[in-house]
């Protein structure tokens, strides 16, 4: 090192410069006349060559495998707006979708009519319809309570990301999705204990909504944001380890499965 | 470090576009964990950093001004967080044993692996200043250009900062080698 002080700055620079590559034609011409001409320029050359040779041969580090899906679970992104807008007629193409074969109702705006059963339960009665029946659901919770868990999807039709979240008794599934044609979310929460409590849409707009045999299925298009509301009804412990089965399908194809923990800390 | 490509994936993730955000994620997850590693000399604490990297990244998106670059924008945000680390890391805990006690031995008899813990250690020993050009340089591959807007920092200075922090880490190595103290600068 102490031959440094032995060549100018110029000319130590000129050796940085192209140990960096960053030297032009004019430059390089400069370096190659300097190290022709000075031993103590050529010393420092060689040492820094060695030096930059080394941290070449050090190897790039492999993340962890869990990194990027840890990443993309935790990102938010804003509302996707580039949905197709004309979304008119769109129903009337889903009537042969297979979800339709466990029935439907079709909700306008904030009112949703909605038929529940719970696998395990008896058959919804007269009088629990009736009380369900055009429900508005406050959006009571929507986007509070502890966030216990979340999914996203990323597939060629079908993107965006479910979470879900535990206040008390009550779990909010909050359904933020995309799709370029029909879409369809089915959760299946039977044999967890737990009960349809209601559904909040966030937009203006139709959907269809169904819940039977424990499995509430929500089928829409383009932008969708909505949040489906579960109440807990004295589950055991077994039943509350048991996590959320959803399924997302794209048109009539299933595209996705997850599953969402629902157990409490 | 496709400008073009960036710039578009960065226009579909401020329409919401998760696949677009999952490219980027993609593209950069392993230079910004190779930076951060470097800075940080810790692979857990690397990936805790870059995972913070890439939020502070999709949390200001809408913010983000194409006429810079992405990458650079997203290395100025590695380098600072991961220095971040390193000052909240310094109030809390020592120095581990491999960072403050180098190998020592013959340069003949280094393996890949203890070359590689002799530097990184010799990194280690740097200020942050140098540390952060050191690693855009030699290991991010940054020019002095692009290092001078990712730090925000006049060339002149990337240049100077990169010569001094070179010399240190040599002198660490050879200290090293020929079996002497190594000094915290």
């Amino acid at each position: 090192m102490n031959e440094h002080k032995t060549i100018d700055q110029q000319s130590l620079d000129l050796i940085n410069g192209g140990i960096d590559a960053e030297l032009s034609t004019i430059e390089q011409e400069k370096l190659a006349r300097l190290l022709a001409e000075s031993s103590a320029a050529r010393e420092i050359n060689e040492e820094l060559e060695l030096f930059a040779q080394i941290m070449g041969e050090l190897p790039d580090l492999d993340p962890p495998d869990y990194l990027q899906d840890a990443i993309e679970r935790q990102i938010r992104l804003p509302a996707h707006s580039n949905a197709k807008a004309d979304k008119q007629g769109l129903f009337d193409n889903w009537f042969s979708a297979n979800w339709l074969r466990t029935g439907f109702a079709l909700a306008a705006g904030l009112v949703l009519t909605v038929g529940v059963y719970e696998m395990g339960s008896q058959p919804i009665t007269t009088q629990d319809a009736t009380n369900l029946v055009g429900t508005v659901v406050k959006s009571q919770m929507t986007g509070e309570g502890e966030l216990l868990d979340s999914v996203h999807v990323t597939t060629e039709r079908l993107n965006g990301q479910v979470e879900i979240r535990n206040k008390d008794d009550l779990f909010s599934l909050d359904v933020q999705l995309i799709s370029d044609g029909p879409a369809e979310v089915v959760v299946n929460f039977a044999g967890r204990g737990l009960e349809f409590a209601g559904i909040v849409q966030k937009q203006d707009r139709k959907d269809a909504v169904s819940v039977m045999d424990g499995s509430i299925n929500v089928a829409s298009s383009g932008e969708q944001n909505y949040t489906v509301m579960l109440r807990r009804t004295g589950a055991t412990q077994e039943q509350e380890s048991v996590p959320l089965r959803l399924e997302f399908f794209a048109g009539n194809a299933l595209v996705y499965e997850a599953e969402l923990d629902v157990s409490r800390q | 470090m496709h400008k073009d490509r960036d710039a578009a994936l960065v226009n579909d993730c401020k329409r919401g576009d998760r696949r677009a955000m999952s490219k980027l994620v993609s593209q950069y997850q392993r230079p910004v964990f190779n930076a951060a590693y470097r800075i940080l000399g810790d692979r857990d604490d690397a990936a805790d950093t870059t995972q913070i990297v890439f939020l502070k990244v999709f949390e200001h998106i809408a913010d983000y001004d194409p006429k810079f670059k992405f990458f650079s924008w997203v290395y100025r945000i590695a380098i600072n967080e991961s220095l971040n680390q390193v000052k909240k890391r310094r109030s809390q805990e020592p120095l581990a044993d491999s960072q403050a006690s180098p190998w020592r031995g013959p340069a003949e008899e280094l393996d890949s692996r203890r070359l590689c813990s002799r530097v990184q250690a010799a990194l280690m020993l740097l200020n942050e200043d140098y540390r952060s050009v050191v690693v855009l340089k030699h290991f991010s591959g940054c020019s002095y250009l692009q290092i001078s807007e990712i730090l925000q920092l006049p060339e002149k200075t990337v240049k100077s900062r990169l010569y001094s922090a070179r010399q240190q880490m040599k002198k660490t190595l050879q200290n090293d080698s020929e079996g002497g103290e190594v000094q915290q600068s």
